[in-house]
This record gives structure tokens, sequence and C-alpha cells, in this order.
């Protein structure tokens, strides 16, 4: 019975949405690709990173690895907090599950079982290559490889303990900003400018690693000195690492890392068992509702808020494409201003030979950001779900439905984009042409995507064989990577730099292709003759 | 006065016809036009002829159910009639208005319930039930009496309005869904199998309303499974089968038909089995 709670968690949590074989081998392939370059870039920092602090203290890269474990083992506690607040509060998985003659503890153990397998993963992917290369670099002995293997597997067990714990911190946060639109907005643009700052912090890292001379930036001495005194409290994590390299106070170690084991599992179970038993109700709102109150908007501006609210209210976009919006700006400064100094630092001579090579590698990612950032926006008419029938039988004109949905997302993605473009030209990251550029494609980009999203959404619900909805995506990658190309090769040429600016604006033309195809007969026709099932 | 009657006073459109009859003093209720006028309806899915010609007529102020067999293709039909599928042949008018010529003032004569709860559930109802009365441009006092009036009738708490509808339980998002199709007072209540998944308190509260408007002079068209309430509400009834109206009934004619509606159903079971 387990065995099959375990699949059904499984199943209940999988992404929705069919694909073709081909397309599973390829998401199959790329996620090892992607896996095999994390493991890589993670031993390459650590390598080169221990090659640099062992210069400092013969103990700061004992110091360093273990902070970074102990990110590695909040992360996963937040990660799987996460996971786990899906899990036990899934309406679907309740209603099905509790009226079957299943007892609550082998629901409860099912649930952790799954969290615990995903941390497991999850902790091994990413401690492992620093656990295997400090112990390369140190020339440990083999046992204590098999160790790291232990050591993922008892971080994992205390993480999914704490992480159900923390599950239920999660719920009472979300219960509280479900009707809250403001703070959740607020809340998600805080968490996107800390993830903007924490990668900033890591490619400080990176540079560190890359540059030549001693410690700088975020590992200078005094940082380094504080981790290796702090190192102490890092439990549980210090205690394993200490037993495992310096096989020093083992008796002491042992029974810390036995008691977190066992208070994490034993709090971690109370907690799941305790959200499967009861119900939350927390922060109802007593207001009463005054009917007379409500406004009731012109037709055009009731179609308008009503995109408005689709794309703000739903949490999915409030954590994607809203707040992405917001994090543009800070992304793009954060990348490129790194970039900039990276590569003026590393390939001064280089850049000194082939000046545009930068400016393609800008205006590429900008592009690239854009497009992302668009993308992530659900207007498109098969995003409604249920709500496709509610506006097809309501007496809106198609072209004034699709003209909405075109408009909206155009409007805040280019704000988002021209926010991000004055950041960058008024900090001198950029030049003024790349600047200008980078505005015309944008905009081209952002446009086209949303047109070719629309008439490949409108096209596909149309029940015909031949799909077309992925253009939107290809082109938000394809533009940029010819961009990068195009403006690489005319640098090796040494084409003269106005004449370069010009041909940046060519594959741009390409934007302008689908239009064409949205001639207003067409689209109306495409919409009327879209096939909703109510 | 019946609140709802309150309600749907007055709005009967006057039509040049209509102001003709009165000068010339004779009674309304022979002004009665088409509401809905299906000819020749055909429809395939691929290969397969769901509709093969059906051919429907109703006037104002009746109310027609439409049964056949599980996948027979009523929900086609009024998909069609609603604008959520296109069809290969044949025409459909609402009020006069062909639903491909002229769509939105079609859709502005009908309100119309699915058989499963279509809103955006992430809209609160609020949210929900002030966008579509914007979309119909219903004034701000017409929906305040016309929302107190059917959520008295359907027993909607106005607390619920605030949460979202992805909360609400499936027979309040059909309430809601009721209310939403009702707001801007239409001429036409199109309901695809509004039975479904309602207990017997709202079945009846839904019978009630129904029965109301139908009193009033509003057209009912609805499909259902539930031949008990189609027999009790329907003035008439179309039995589809085999992608065309096979038997139609007009209880105002043959009243005891009314009784005999399952029985009748049921004869068309055996002969598509014999078939």
């Amino acid at each position: 019975m387990i065995f099959e709670l375990l699949f059904k968690e499984f199943r209940l949590n999988r992404k929705e949405g069919t694909s073709s074989l081909a397309l599973f081998a390829l998401k199959l392939l790329l996620t090892f690709v992607g896996g095999g370059l994390l493991i890589a870039l993670l031993s390459f920092l650590t390598d080169a990173l221990y090659d640099k602090l062992i210069r400092y203290s013969y103990i700061a890269p004992f110091g360093v690895v273990c902070f970074f474990l102990f990110l590695i083992f909040l992360l996963a506690i937040l990660e799987g907090a996460t996971r786990a607040r899906r899990t036990l509060f899934d309406e679907r998985d309740r209603l099905v599950v509790s009226p079957l003659p299943i007892s609550r503890g082998k629901r409860v153990f099912s649930k952790m079982l799954y969290v615990f397998l995903a941390q497991w993963l999850e902790l091994s992917l990413l401690s492992l290559p620093l656990l295997i290369t400090f112990g390369v670099k140190v020339h440990f002995p083999y046992w204590y490889h098999v160790m790291s293997l232990v050591y993922t597997f008892i971080l994992a067990l205390t993480s999914m303990g704490f992480s159900f714990v923390l599950s239920l911190l999660f719920q009472v946060i979300h219960l509280y900003l479900k009707d809250r639109n403001l703070i959740q907005f607020l809340l998600s643009c805080g968490i996107v400018v800390g993830l903007c700052y924490a990668y900033q912090v890591f490619l400080n890292l990176f540079l560190v690693a890359l540059s030549d001379g001693s410690l700088t930036g975020t590992l200078s001495p005094a940082f380094v000195s504080g981790l290796i005194d702090s190192n102490f409290y890092m439990f549980p994590v210090y205690n394993m690492l200490d037993f495992f390299w310096g096989k020093d106070n083992m008796l002491s170690n042992s029974l810390v890392i036995l008691g977190i084991v066992l208070l994490s599992l034993s709090a971690g179970y109370f907690a799941a068992d305790f959200a499967l038993s009861k119900k939350l109700f927390l922060f109802e709102s007593k207001k009463t509702v005054d009917v007379s109150s409500f406004v009731i908007d012109s037709p055009r501006k009731a179609l308008w808020k009503k995109e408005l609210l689709l794309l703000f209210k739903d949490s999915s976009n409030t954590f994607s494409y809203t707040s992405v919006l917001i994090m543009l700006p800070f992304l793009s400064f954060v990348v490129l201003s790194s970039l900039k100094v990276m590569l003026t630092a590393n390939l001064n001579i280089f850049l000194t030979y082939y000046p545009t090579t930068l400016d393609a590698l800008f205006l590429s990612l900008i592009l690239f950001f854009a497009g992302i950032v668009n993308s992530g926006n659900a207007l498109k008419p098969s995003a409604e779900e249920k709500g496709l029938t509610v506006t097809k039988t309501l007496p809106y004109h198609p072209m004034e439905i699709l003209l909405v949905k075109l408009l909206c997302p155009f409007a805040l993605s280019t704000l988002s984009l021209l926010v991000s473009l004055v950041v960058l030209i008024s900090t001198g990251i950029v030049s003024w042409q790349v600047f200008l550029i980078s505005l015309v494609l944008g905009l081209l980009l952002v446009f086209s995507m949303n047109l070719l999203s629309l008439l490949g959404d409108l096209h596909d619900l149309s029940d015909r064989e031949l799909k077309l909805s992925f253009l939107s995506s290809l082109v938000s990658y394809l533009v940029p990577t010819l961009e990068l190309v195009l403006g690489l090769v005319l640098s090796f040429l040494r084409t003269p730099q106005d004449a370069l600016y010009g041909y940046f604006v060519l594959p741009g033309l390409l934007l302008l292709l689908p239009v064409p195809f949205a001639r207003p007969k067409v689209v109306e026709r495409l919409y009327r003759s879209m096939e909703v099932r109510a | 006065m019946n609140p709802l009657t309150k309600m749907l006073k007055g709005t009967r459109p006057v039509t040049e016809e209509s102001i003709s009859r009165k000068e010339e003093g004779l009674p309304l209720e022979k002004e009665k036009e088409t509401a809905i006028q299906i000819h020749g309806l055909k429809k395939s899915y691929g290969s397969f002829e769901v509709l093969r010609g059906v051919d429907i007529s109703v006037l104002e102020g009746e109310a027609f159910g439409l049964i056949g067999r599980n996948g027979i293709g009523k929900s086609t039909t009024i998909d069609c009639m609603v604008g959520l599928k296109s069809f290969q042949e044949g025409t459909i008018e609402i009020f006069g208005n062909d639903v491909l010529a002229s769509p939105e003032e079609a859709k502005r004569c009908f309100g119309y319930v699915a058989s499963e709860p279509t809103a955006y559930e992430v809209m609160t109802g609020k949210e929900y039930l002030s966008f579509v009365a914007g979309a119909y441009g219903v004034k701000q006092n017409q929906f305040v009496t016309n929302y107190h009036l059917l959520a008295t009738r359907l027993r909607f708490n106005d607390q619920d309005l605030k949460k979202r509808i992805r909360e609400y339980s499936h027979g309040m998002k059909q309430k809601i869904c009721l209310i939403a199709s009702l707001i801007h007072n239409p001429r036409i209540w199109i309901l695809d199998e509004p039975t479904v998944g309602l207990d017997l308190v709202v079945n009846e509260m839904l019978f009630n309303l129904m029965k109301d408007l139908k009193a009033n002079g509003r057209t009912i068209f609805l499909t259902s499974h539930n031949i008990d309430f189609v027999s009790k509400i329907c003035d008439r009834v179309g039995i589809l089968d085999s992608g065309i109206i096979k038997r139609s009934i007009d209880f105002r004619e043959q009243p005891m038909e009314r009784r005999r509606l399952k029985e009748i159903f049921r004869q068309f079971d055996v002969e598509e089995e014999k078939e």
C-alpha cells in the first residue's frame, strides 16, 4: 500500500501536460546535461576556491565548505517545506484518499517518504560535488566518499522532518496572503530581489575563483575568519563533517546527530499528522459584503480588468510573470554589470581587439531576459481554461478580446524593458547605441512573441493537427541567439562599429513575419472557429 | 407583486409590431416572436457526424427541453447556439439574430449555464459577477436589484462573494453561474444539464426560478437527463436521436404525454438497441 501511495504522490505532483516521446527524451537529455553542468560548476568552484583558501589558512577550506553545505541544507529545508505543504494540503488528494480505508499513519509515512526521496536526490546533486571535490583535494581515503553518501542520506532525513514542521508555517502564511494581493505582490518582489542578490553573491564567488589574485569581494579574509568561528553552530552539518573527517569527539557528535535526526523526524511526523487531521481555518475575514457598493464597469473596462485580474491574481503568476516583471531591471543590472567587470578584468586584450563583442553579448542577454520575462504571462486563451467558456458566450467582439490579450502583456513587458534599459544606460553599463537597438528589438520581440502566442493558441484550439503554440517560445530563444552569433561573427570580421549596429537590426525583421498572418478577418475567423468544451 | 415579476417588469422590448398591435387594440399575447430558430444544423467531429440536420423552433415564452441519450449531441447543439462550437451547415437565429452573422447581438439575448460550473476560479464571486454584469453593460442599480433577487431565490450567501470561486463547493459554483447567467435579465435562458450535482433543495429552487421566469414571458431552452424535471417545466420537448429531432411533443396539446415521457424516452433506447 505504501508504494501505491508513494506512486500516487509522484503522479499528483508531476507537472501536468501531455508530451510526445521525442519531447520527453529531449527533456530527459536536457535534465542530464543541466545536472552534469551543475555538478561540473560546483566541482570547479570548490576546486578553485580550495586553492585560494588554503593559502589563507589551512582550516579555511573546511570552514567555507561547511558553510556552503549548511546553506544547501537550509535551502533543502525551505524547498522541502514547499513540497510538503503542497502534498499535505492538496484538496484533490484529501477528497480522494480520506474516504478510503487507509490509516492516517500510512498516508503520513508515504508523504514523508515522497519528500525524503526528492530531498535526498537534490541534496546529493548539490552536496556530493562539494564533498567529493574536497575529499580529492585533501586526499581522503576511499571510505570517506562512501561516508559522503551516508551524509546526504542523514541530512535528507533531517531536512525532511524540519520541512514538514515548516510546511505548517508556510500554510499559515499562505492562508494569510491568499486574499491580500498587495502584500503577496510585495513579498514576491522581495523574494525576487533577494534571489537577485544571491545570484550576485554567487557570481562574485565565481569571479574570485577565476581571478588570479587573493581573496576579495564576498570571500574577504574577515568573512572567512567569521565563517570558521561560526562553523561550530552549524548543526548538524558541522557535527557530521567533524565526525567523518576529523574523527574528533565521536561520541558527542554522534549523539548530537542522532538527537537532531530523531527530533526532526518525530516533529515532522506530528506536524504531518496534525495537518492531515485538522483543517486550518485562519484569517477568515469578518468584513461584511455590501453589494450596493460594487462597481460595475463599462464592457471594455470590465474586459481589461478581467485580464489584469487573471494576470495578477493567479498565485502561480504572482511568483512568475508579475514578480519577474519587477525583477527584470535588477536581473539585467546584476548580470550585465558583473559580466562587464568579469570580462573586462579577464579578457581585456581580447576586448581591445574585438570591442563590439561585449555589445553583442549584452544585446543578446537583454533580449533573452525580455523574452523569458514575457513568456511568463499566461494570457493566451487556452490559459483561461474553463473561463474561456464564459468569455466566448459573452457579447464581446473577438477582436476586442484578442486586442486586450495582446496589449495587456505587451504594455507590462514594455514598461519593464524600458525601466531595465534606463537603469543600464544611466549606470553606464551599455552604450546609447545598444540602448536604442535593444529598445527597438525588445519591443519587436515582445510584440511578436505575444502575437505568435495568441495566433498559435487560436490555431491549436481550432483542432488543427499541426500545433503551433511552441513558436512564441522558439522566437524568444532564436532571436537573441541569432543576435549573439551575428554580433560575434561581425566582431571577428572587424566590421566597423556603426555598420555593425545596423546589422544588429536585421534579425529584427524576422520578428515582423507574423504580422501579415494577423489580419483582423483571419484572427476573427480563428477565434470563432475555436472549439471550446464547456 | 412577486419580486421576480418586478425585476422583469417593463423589460420586454418594445417592437414596431407590438406598438401597432397596441394601437390596433390586439392582445399582447399574440405578439410572440420566434426566440430560437435552428434550421438544418449539421456538426461533425472529424468523420463522425453528430448532428445531421437538427430543426428546432422555440417561441418566446416557451420552455423547450432537448432530451436524448448520452453523447447524442444535446450539448453540441447548445454549444453551437451559444458560440462555443462552430458548425458545418445550417442556421441558428436568436430573436432573428444569426449567431454567425451577428453573434454579439444574439449573445445579448441569452444567459447560458453550462453543465459543469464554468467561471474564472481565481476571481472572487464579487469580481466575477461584476465582470459579467460589466460585459453585458448592466447598470449598477439594476445589478443590485437582480443580484439580491437571484441570491435570495437561490439562497446564496453574500459573504461568499468575497471568497475565490475555486474555494466554492460544486453547488455554490453552480449557483454563482446561475446568478451570472441571469444578472443581465436575458430574454432566453439556455441551460445545459442544469441539475447535475445539485442537491434536492437547490433543484427545487432552480425549478421554481424557472417556473417564475417562464410565467414572466422568458424563454427557456434546456437539456437534461432528468426526465421528471423536463416534463414538469417544459411546454415542449424534442427527442434527439441519430443526429436529428426524431420526435417533438407539445405537452399543451398532448397533456397526457407529460406523464408518459419516461416511457417514450425508453422506447427510443430500445429501438436504438434493436437497430
